[in-house]
Order: structure tokens, then C-alpha cells, then sequence
């Protein structure tokens, strides 16, 4: 059988401190690297039998499983296989070790193959004949180190590609193959094997993440994508995203996470003046209540001072908010949203256009909304920016504004329910897009110009933007706002659920004294846009909440306590339980006089001091097998013979018959021995 | 003729009439030499009964006698009997096989304890008390016992003082087909063994026997032994461990054996290549290593993996 050679000395180690430093985790890689290279100073073994081999395999993928669990738990669910392989080198040491501390060379392949196991015990029971395969686990820790290296997002690519090659070529190198026609080829392929597996996981990683909930993944409060002159369906992830309890009061219709205020091109940004950026909201803060004042004063028209709500948060409508949530994420707030309480974040800030985002201290927040406070988190208009329509588009919209009979000089509730008859008797709403965003002909129209006058069909981004851009037409400061409709209802839990698909646009309209919400939509959007759930949904939202749930448990201070007792105890008690096996296993050979009695050579001859060499070439001599095959074993492929024969034969001589010997043998095992040195 | 030549010799006569079983053909000689006794067990036909004939004629003026054990074999039927003489009026002792220089002990397991424990003394003194008179078995006295490993009915296994006698334990098995196409080429006019000359006399073989006690055997090399025979106590599956006697015939095979190699000194690769056949017969396994399906030799096989050797 072609074996592939074991990884030569230091190499494992080497290799699992580079694990260690490129993932942030030195101190982790060096321990495990101590582990698994202190074989080479400790006289420590074990003599594992295939039983010891298949419990270190089931350790480790006892861990793999704990591990994967505990992913599951923390973070997102889409980067579960990038964050496991990342932590995989720690994971396989239980199996590292028995091959580094096990007296056997190899490890059979039914250790951990399910199939050879019993493949095995069949040939056992029938008493075939069979060939036991087995392999040097240090290849695959090796390989996988690389490997982990490689998907840790915190690499960085100037030191992981030069620390990539050497290790590769360090590798070749002791495979004794090292010429430079075949290393070469190897080491570039390793290079952009690395490179592109590198950059490979962490675009696949941004796809799982940004693809698999949409919205979910990185937040922008400056600017918002639309699907407008997109064409195909609009798809939404149907995962709970929120939960809202009521504490007193109704439940509001939009909750709103950000707001914008230019439209450029097809996309919202959110232009304000250099002044009015995020600003901390925690020196707002009363008491040690953590109450959240988000209400600008400078936003009313009759200051609200932050005494006057707190006096008054105790009868205002209230919910409760639960969800998870990552660093920057925003809130989802009514637009008059008085305060916030009982979030356990690190930071909490908010812009001018009314977007609360948050630092959370933990993955789920759990806190109360009052509302109804007669106060707003968004500052007045900036007239220039939030009257401003596209150029190209005016004509039109001057046309339909006529039309319409919308006027700034109307009351607003009439003016928006003219708008809202209007887009209720012409338009219809779809999730299948159909308006390019560049159509044949010379005449060029925008999409959204398309969508208010011939196509008239559309998602909810459509209605929002054309209602802003004719209100805007009629002069009327309008924003664009992003959020979610709270529409679903859970009976038997009684909370209001917020998934992916109940995502909304609106938007946000000044009365000239505060900001109203007002949603163009046609109502029929909620039943059009829900698809049937799923068994397969119904225990996803399951285990959204028992995360969610567990999560919230787990913060509080007592149950910390406990959770960190039951964790350690388990801990503590599987690490006590796996080094007592290996203490007891570890006494039962020095129990038999084998373990502990070791023959050193009392006579040293000139072919003992090939041993090192010989050892990184074909491994340590197993205990039991005597110098000299130990010696043939590893020169079998040496052509000259007779030169080993005679090595050998001296070699005996010395050393099991000592007085009989005279000078001149010690003397040419001397030359022998030299030469077998500069040849192997 | 150096005691080297004529183990040479001898081997090369035996091996002549035995075809391929040169291996074995040179443990039962090192056991001969090394003043021990071998049990064979085999099949029947391997060609046990030609090995211990063809060594008794390769050795002039040797004595061979043969012994077919049954269940009505009398301990007298080995040792031999004093019959009263009718002229004389005296009891006159009629010697039995045991007086001897090579005695086939065939199928021992066939003949009940009490006739296979007659054998224990003669084996282990070499000498047999007949009568209230001891005999001794003066210079060459090497019992060949063999055994039939499938039959059950109508045996008796041999009690484990008995094993404990037999220097090693080892087994023919079937020769390949070309050398045994080689056997009926051999045989086609005479039998090989009748055509066999004698190599070396009786005094050869015991000068041969002294030549071995010689064979240098160094002191780390007695450890070893010590500790594979030692690690067999204690073992979790082993009930009755190899004793102090293992040791001994460990060592004197091994010195036998390396000058049948040609060697003057005694390796650690001669002591782990006989190890299975000195010590394996003398241990009881536990009941559960029994049934496990482990054998006695594999659990030497594996001692002689893990026990540091001297290197």
C-alpha cells in the first residue's frame, strides 16, 4: 500500500499556533500545540486498543455536536459550517492525541467509519479474512488546520498566504520529494487554493447571511436598496424577526426601523447635514431604570421635557419587544414612540430622521415601548431635501397631481384620502415586478414614472415612493420610512409576531406641526403577501423562540449562575472522566512491568545514533520491535543490501556480544553507519 | 565435526525427508538439543510420525520407539514391568518404550491422566520410578508427543503439569502444493526415510547438547524474558500464567536455536520468534478471553508488541 507519510516533527504543532494566531486564539493554538508535540519530550503512551480509538473518536464528535449546538444558539444559523470548521482543530484533538500518545503508528480506518466497523465485525463473526486499513490521523489535523485558518473572518490575507506556503512546503519537503518541479506547481496551487478558499467561504458566508434573511444582515441607515426597476418576484424570509406582547393599550400598525429622505436613482438615502448625524441617547437616560428617552424636545411644537414622560409612562400604551438582534441593528419603533425601557444594550443611538440602533449586550434583546406620547423621535423637515422630486420625473407628476386634485392647502386628512382613494381605484398590488428600469425606444420614462401612469401595478415600495414624490409635487414634506406591519397575531401565545415577509414601506408625512404615518399600500397587501406556513416554518419559529427564550433566561443574573455551574460541572466531569480512563488505562500497562521498564542500551554502537533521522522518516520504533528490523523496515527501499546486512550483523555483534568483540567491528560499523547516513 | 556442523547437518538430513517444513524441522531439532521435549499438534498426515523418525535416523545408533496411546494404555505399558521369573524365583524388570532415546508419543491426549501423568517424572527427571527402583534416562531422552487438535470424543486433555513439561508447543501444518507434489516424487520407489543415512552419531548430538549450553546469552537479554514471561501474570486474561520453568526453556531453546542459525550469541529476534511456542501452551486463558474468541498465542503475540525490547 502507497502510505502517506506522518507530518514530520513540530509541523502539527507549527501548524495549530498558526491556526491559533490568524483566528484571534493564540493562547488556544498553543495549548493544543504543546498537546499534541509534548510526545516528543514525555515518555508518556497509551496502548489503545480499537475500542480507546473509537471513544476519542466519539469524544470528538461529541464536541463537534456540543459545538455546532452552541453555534446554533449564539449566532446567526447561516454561518454555523464557516464558524465550526474555525474551531475544528480544537474540536479532532481528542483523536490527535491517541494518535500522538497511542503505541500504534496508524489508526485503523474503522475508528471512524461506521461502515468499516461493521464491515469488520462481519469479517469477524465469518471469520474471513481482512485487511485492516488504516491511516495517520496527523494528515487530516494538518489539513483541516489549514483549512480553519482559512474561514476564520478575522484572517488576514498578508500573513495567511506566506504562513500557507511554508507550511505546505515544510510538509513536501519532508515527504522527501523535494524537488523543485513538483514543489513548485504545489506550493502556487496551494496559494490560490488558499486565496480563493479564503475569499470563496467569506462571499459564501455574505451570500448565506444577506440571501437567507433578507434585511436581517448588515443595516445601512444611510441608504436603502429597492426592488424598484427590478423585474421577478419579490421574496421576503417568512423567520420571525420580532415578537411584541401587549402590556396596555392597542398594538401599533407600522413599526418603523429607519426613514429617508432622498430618492436617487432607485434607491433611498438618508442626506442630512453634517450636524445631525447619530447621537447617544444614553445621556437621556433616568434613574437607573434605563429609560430611554427618545423624543427630541426640538421635534415639538410644546416641548415634552423627559419629566413630563416619565410622569407620564405609566398610562401610556405599552408593548414589550423580543427579537435578535446584531451590532447596529435598528429598533423597530412606532413612529411616535415615547421611550424605551429595560434593554439590556451596550450603546443606544438615534439620528435626526427618527432611527434608533443599538449595540446589544447579549443576542436577543428583551425591553417596553411606551407610545402615544404626543412625542416624536424625528426632527421638523429639511424643506430643501424633503420637498425635492427627480428632475425628469416633475412633468409627470405635475400632470397626475392635477389629476388628483392634491393641493398643500388642503387639510392633510384630505389630501391623504383623496391620495389613498386614488391609488385604491387605479392601482393593484403585486409582488411580480414587471417595470425595467430601462425601457426600449428613445422616450425614456423613470420606472417610477411608469408605475404611476401606465403600469400601475407594484409592492409596497412602488406605493410609497409615488405617494411621496406626488405629495412632494404638491408640496408636501414627505419621507420615506422602512419597517414592518404588525399584522399576525398569535392566539394561544398572545403576542403579535413580526417576520421577514411582513417588511413594509410607507411613508412619513408633516402636517406642518407633527409627522404622520401614512400608508398608500392597498390593504389587501397583508392577505396577497403571506404564504401558508409550513410544518417545516412552525418549528423553525419553535426553535426561534426556545432560542429566544433560553437566551433571555440565560441573562439573568441567577440563572447565569446556574447555567455557568451546570456547564462547568459538566465540563469539569467529562475532563475528570476522560483523564481518570486515561490515568487508570495508563496504570494497567505499568501494572504488568511493561510500561515502566525500559531497556536502554547499556552498550551505544554507531547505528543507535541514526535513530533520530530514522524516526522522522518512518516514525518511533514501536516498544516492542527489536533495533535491527526497526532498521530494515526503514531501509527496505536502499539498494545496497549487502551494506545494510553487514551493518546489521555488527550492530548485534556489539551490542549482545560485547567481550567478544574486538575494536576493529566498532571501527567499520563506524564507516558502515556514515554511509547509510549520507544515503537515506 | 564442530557441534555447528553437525547441526547443519542434521537439519539439512531431517529437512531432506520432511519436505517444507524447514522452520519447524529446525525448532524440534533446537528443542532436541536444548534438552527439552515437543508437542505437535496437528492434523493427521502432516507428517509428525516421518519428522521423529527421520531425526532417530538421522542420528546412528539412536534408539526410537513409538508409543500409540489409547484409553486402555497402562502407566506399566510405558515404564516397563517386573514379571516374576519362574527359574529364578526372582521379579526381573522388563524395561518399557521410556528407555529410549527418541519416543513418539503418539495421540497422548487418547490415554487417560493416570497413564499421561507416568510420563511427568520421566519427562521432567529423566528418570521413571518403577517399583520402589528409580532408573535413570541417561544422555539423549526427547519425547515427540503429538495430538490431534479437532477430536474431542474420547480424549483427555492434558493436565496443565503435564504441558508445563513440554518445552514448546508447535504445529506442522499442511505443505504447500508443489512441495507436496515433491513428497510423491520422493516416494516412488522407497520411502525417503528408509533411504536416509545417518548424519551424526548419538555422541555428536550430546556434544551438541553441550555446545548449546555455550551460546553466550547477555543479562538484559535474561530480563526480557523474564519480562515477557512475567508480564503473563497479572495479564486480565490470563487465569494461569506462564511459570519460572517457561523462563528456563525460553532461554535454553533460544540459545539452541541460535546455533542452529549459525550464531554464537542469542538475539532478541530469536527470543521473540519462539516466544509464541515456549509460552503459549502453558497458560489457561480466563473464561471470558476464552470466549471472546482471543487465543493464548495472541495474547503472547501482543505481549511481544508491547514490552520494550532491548535495542
Amino acid at each position: 500500500m502507497n502510505k502517506i507519510h506522518p507530518p514530520p516533527r513540530y509541523l502539527l504543532g507549527s501548524c495549530l499556533l498558526f491556526w491559533g494566531v490568524m483566528s484571534g486564539r493564540p493562547w488556544i493554538g498553543l495549548l493544543a500545540a504543546l498537546i499534541v508535540e509534548a510526545r516528543y519530550w514525555l515518555r508518556l503512551r497509551w496502548d489503545f486498543d480499537d475500542t480507546g480509538y473509537a471513544r476519542a473518536w466519539q469524544l470528538a464528535t461529541l464536541l463537534i455536536v456540543v459545538t455546532v449546538v452552541l453555534l446554533l444558539i449564539e449566532g446567526s444559523r447561516y454561518t454555523v459550517l464557516p464558524d465550526l470548521l474555525s474551531w475544528i482543530p480544537v474540536l479532532i484533538i481528542p483523536v490527535q492525541f491517541v494518535q500522538s500518545y497511542g503505541l500504534r503508528d496508524d489508526i485503523p480506518l474503522s475508528t471512524i467509519s461506521y461502515f468499516a466497523r461493521r464491515n469488520r465485525l462481519r469479517s469477524e463473526r465469518l471469520g474471513l479474512p481482512m485487511e485492516t486499513r488504516s491511516f495517520h490521523f496527523g494528515n487530516v489535523t494538518f489539513f483541516l488546520c489549514l483549512l480553519a485558518a482559512s474561514v476564520d473572518k478575522n484572517v488576514d490575507a498578508r500573513f495567511f498566504i506566506p504562513g500557507l506556503l511554508v507550511l505546505c512546503a515544510w510538509r513536501i519537503i519532508a515527504m522527501r520529494r523535494c524537488r523543485a518541479r513538483v514543489l513548485l506547481p504545489v506550493l502556487v496551487l496551494a496559494g490560490m487554493g488558499g486565496f480563493v478558499g479564503e475569499r470563496g467561504i467569506r462571499r459564501l458566508e455574505d451570500i448565506l447571511v444577506r440571501g437567507g434573511s433578507e434585511g436581517d444582515g448588515k443595516f445601512d441607515p444611510t441608504f436603502h436598496g429597492t426592488m424598484i426597476g427590478s423585474t421577478g418576484d419579490v421574496s421576503l424570509s417568512p423567520e420571525i424577526q420580532w415578537r411584541l406582547r401587549l402590556v396596555r393599550g392597542t398594538a401599533p400598525q407600522l413599526i418603523r426601523t429607519a426613514t429617508f429622505n432622498s430618492f436617487v436613482g432607485t434607491s433611498w438615502q438618508a442626506r442630512r447635514s453634517p450636524d445631525l448625524d447619530f447621537e447617544n441617547l444614553e445621556n437621556r437616560l433616568v434613574g437607573e431604570d434605563l429609560f430611554y428617552q427618545t423624543t427630541r424636545s426640538k421635534a415639538q411644537a410644546t416641548p415634552t421635557s423627559i419629566a413630563d414622560i416619565v410622569s407620564m409612562t405609566p398610562s401610556l400604551p405599552a408593548y414589550t419587544l423580543r427579537g435578535s438582534v446584531s451590532v447596529g441593528d435598528p429598533l423597530p419603533l412606532p413612529g411616535d414612540v415615547a421611550c424605551v425601557s429595560g434593554f439590556q444594550v451596550e450603546r443606544i443611538e438615534g439620528n435626526t430622521f427618527g432611527t434608533i440602533r443599538v449595540v446589544p449586550k447579549d443576542p436577543v434583546l428583551n425591553g417596553t415601548v411606551f407610545w402615544r406620547g404626543g412625542t416624536q423621535p424625528d426632527l421638523p423637515p429639511l424643506l430643501r431635501e424633503d420637498l425635492r422630486v427627480p428632475i425628469g420625473d416633475s412633468e409627470a407628476l405635475r400632470v397626475l397631481v392635477a389629476e388628483i386634485g392634491l393641493s398643500s392647502e388642503d387639510k392633510m386628512p384630505v389630501t391623504l384620502a383623496k391620495l389613498r382613494t386614488w391609488f385604491q381605484q387605479n392601482f393593484q398590488y403585486s409582488k411580480h415586478l414587471t417595470i425595467r428600469r430601462r425601457e426600449g425606444g428613445d422616450k425614456v420614462t423613470s420606472p417610477m414614472v411608469r408605475f404611476l401612469t401606465t403600469v400601475r401595478s407594484g409592492h409596497c415600495e412602488y406605493f410609497a415612493t409615488g405617494a411621496i414624490l406626488l405629495l412632494r409635487q404638491a408640496g408636501i414634506p414627505t419621507r420615506y420610512s422602512t419597517g414592518f406591519a404588525v399584522a399576525e397575531y398569535d392566539t394561544s401565545r398572545k403576542e403579535f409576531i413580526i417576520r421577514g415577509t411582513h417588511g413594509h414601506a410607507w411613508c412619513r408625512v408633516w402636517d406642518g406641526s407633527k409627522w404622520l404615518d401614512f400608508d398608500p399600500t392597498p390593504p389587501n397587501w397583508l392577505t396577497t403577501d403571506f404564504p401558508k406556513t409550513s410544518v417545516w416554518q412552525r418549528m423553525d419559529d419553535a426553535l426561534t423562540r426556545l432560542r429566544e427564550d433560553f437566551f433571555l433566561w440565560r441573562t439573568q443574573p441567577a440563572n447565569q449562575l446556574i447555567i455557568n455551574m451546570i456547564i462547568g460541572t459538566i465540563g469539569v466531569g467529562l475532563a475528570g472522566f476522560v483523564m481518570v480512563r486515561l490515568w487508570r488505562s495508563r496504570s494497567v500497562i505499568s501494572h504488568d512491568n511493561t510500561g515502566t521498564m525500559q531497556f536502554l542500551p547499556s552498550e551505544k554502537t554507531p547505528l543507535h545514533e541514526l535513530e533520530p533521522m530514522i524516526r522522522r522518516m518512518i516514525g518511533p520504533r514501536p516498544a516492542g520491535e527489536p533495533y535491527a528490523a526497526w532498521i530494515i523496515r526503514a531501509t527496505h527501499e536502499y539498494a545496497d543490501r549487502p551494506l545494510v546486512t553487514e551493518a546489521i550483523d555488527l550492530h548485534q555483534r556489539i551490542r549482545f556480544d560485547p567481550h567478544e568483540t574486538g575494536p576493529g567491528a566498532r571501527k567499520r560499523l563506524d564507516e558502515l553507519a556514515h554511509v547509510l547516513r549520507g544515503s537515506l | 565435526m564442530t557441534p555447528q556442523e553437525t547441526a547443519r547437518q542434521l537439519e539439512a538430513a531431517v529437512s531432506s525427508v520432511v519436505r517444507g517444513q524447514t522452520e519447524v524441522v529446525r525448532r524440534v531439532l533446537a528443542c532436541m538439543v536444548s534438552g527439552g521435549h515437543i508437542l505437535l499438534e496437528d492434523y493427521p498426515g502432516t507428517g509428525k510420525t516421518t519428522l521423529a523418525k527421520a531425526i532417530a535416523k538421522a542420528i546412528g545408533g539412536a534408539r526410537f520407539k513409538r508409543v500409540q496411546f489409547t484409553p486402555d494404555l497402562l502407566p506399566s505399558d510405558i515404564l516397563g514391568i517386573s514379571v516374576l521369573d519362574p527359574r529364578t524365583q526372582e521379579f526381573r524388570f522388563h524395561p518399557g518404550p521410556v528407555f529410549t532415546d527418541i519416543l513418539l508419543a503418539d495421540e497422548i491426549n487418547r490415554a487417560s491422566p493416570r497413564t499421561q501423568s507416568a510420563l511427568l517424572e520421566a519427562m521432567g527427571e529423566r528418570q521413571a520410578t518403577i517399583d520402589g527402583t528409580r532408573y535413570d534416562l541417561d544422555g539423549l531422552f526427547f519425547v515427540i508427543a503429538t495430538q490431534n487438535p479437532v477430536e474431542f470424543r474420547g480424549t483427555y486433555p492434558l493436565p496443565e503439569a503435564q504441558m508445563d513439561r513440554f518445552a514448546m508447543q508447535c504445529a506442522l501444518g499442511y505443505v504447500s502444493a508443489a512441495e507436496e507434489a515433491e513428497i510423491l516424487a520422493d516416494h516412488a520407489d522407497k520411502a525417503p526415510v528408509d533411504r536416509l543415512e545417518s548424519v551424526a552419531e548419538r555422541e555428536d548430538i550430546i556434544a551438541l547438547m553441550e555446545a548449546v549450553k555455550a551460546i553466550r546469552f547477555r543479562d538484559e537479554l535474561r530480563h526480557y524474558a523474564v519480562a515477557l514471561v512475567g508480564a503473563t501474570r497479572g495479564h486480565p486474561q490470563v487465569q494461569l500464567a506462564a511459570s519460572p520453568r517457561a523462563s528456563l526453556a525460553l532461554m535454553k531453546v533460544s540459545q539452541a536455536m541460535a546455533l542452529f542459525r549459525g550464531e554464537e550469541f542469542v538475539t532478541p529476534e530469536v527470543i521473540q520468534l519462539i516466544a509464541p511456542d515456549v509460552i503459549a501452551h502453558r497458560m489457561v486463558l480466563a473464561p471470558e478471553a476464552r470466549y471472546s474468541g482471543t487465543s493464548a498465542r495472541q495474547i503472547v503475540a501482543d505481549l511481544l508488541e508491547t514490552i520494550p525490547v532491548p535495542f
